[in-house]
């Protein structure tokens, strides 16, 4: 199963992925089925402020959680998953910026690795969480690295809401649906 | 009157377009001005009018004040409902959200801002439909 997450800044929208994901694991292990919970974490350490961030992030987590810090190539880690895993990515927007501004990714390859996450989650049947941001409802930025960001992201939340079996937005905590339902 | 609202790149276009029918756009994308749309909806067409924060922006150049911008764009949607009702045909507008980030350091931004806000609401008051459109998803809020 594939859920896209997304949501303003501290609108709760990891708070509740991580939930989502904690109760899919829980399920899994009631009915004796075979499942590891894991966190794929995209931001890197790079500032006192992003410390702080990862440490109130982690903080919330349970000891339920294996984490994995991965900046840019999640494929070869989510091609190790098996059926029954839980993943959570948190979230696209960083992962997003680190490709193109570090490693100057163009968009059709950032396209064909999103797509690979995909693929891998339907082909292994694990459950895949992506949560990401709502960053495209203020005034268009004139700046053109912004606007390749904020187009190259959209492009990427289409393509993942089309292939999500459930795709909520959370408000203050709450998750609105605009695509199945938990 | 169909209003289609949503954030930059959110599939509005996509949305519109999964409809059945011709259609007729008037874009300021592509250069078109907002008083186009006479000369460019065909007969029997539904009518398409995007870029409504790009019509209101160049509103701002001229030596009016909000008031005076906001009663122009009223106008516009009477005459617009008016000649749907003659016609017998549909016009969507589709319109950009634009209020839901950080305040803008610009104050020409702030003012873009605030008028695409109030002139969403009257076209909202106009429109019989209104479709918020997030990620490729409408959700019908009219």
């Amino acid at each position: 199963m594939i859920l896209f997450i997304s949501g303003g800044a501290r609108s709760g929208k990891s708070h509740f992925a991580e939930q989502t994901a904690l109760s899919f694991f829980h399920k899994l292990k009631e009915k004796h089925q075979r499942s590891s919970l894991y966190y794929i974490a995209t931001a890197k350490k790079s500032d006192d402020e992003m410390e702080e961030r990862i440490r109130f992030h982690q903080q919330d987590r349970g000891k339920e959680w294996q984490t994995v810090e991965e900046s840019f190539h999640l494929e070869p880690i989510l091609s190790q998953f098996k059926k029954g895993d839980v993943i959570l990515i948190d979230c696209l927007t960083i992962w997003l910026s680190n490709v193109m501004f570090e490693l100057e990714h163009r968009m059709e390859r950032i396209e064909n690795s999103v797509n690979r996450w995909l693929y891998l989650a339907h082909e292994k049947q694990f459950h895949l969480l992506i949560v990401s941001n709502d960053v495209n409802e203020g005034i268009p930025s004139t700046d053109e690295a912004v606007q390749r960001y904020m187009y190259t992201l959209q492009r990427l939340h289409q393509t993942i809401v089309q292939q999500s079996d459930i795709a909520a937005q959370v408000q203050a905590g709450i998750p609105m649906y605009w695509k199945g339902e938990i | 009157m169909q209003l289609v609202i949503g954030g930059a790149f959110s599939g509005k276009r996509k949305v519109v377009k999964a409809n059945n029918g011709t259609f007729s756009w008037v874009s300021a994308y592509e250069g078109d001005r907002v008083g186009d749309w006479e000369a460019k909806w065909e007969n029997g067409s539904t009518l398409v009018m995007e870029g409504w924060e790009k019509w209101i922006a160049s509103e701002l150049q001229n030596d009016e004040n909000n008031d005076e911008i906001r009663r122009g764009f009223k106008t516009i949607f009477k005459t617009l409902l008016k000649e749907e009702k003659n016609r017998n045909n549909r016009i969507v507008l589709i319109m950009l959200e634009v209020g839901k980030g950080i305040v803008p350091l610009h104050k020409d931004e702030r003012r873009l801002r605030d008028l695409a806000g109030w002139i969403a609401q009257d076209a909202v008051s106009v429109s019989d439909e209104v479709d918020f459109v997030w990620n490729g998803l409408s959700k019908r809020l009219k």
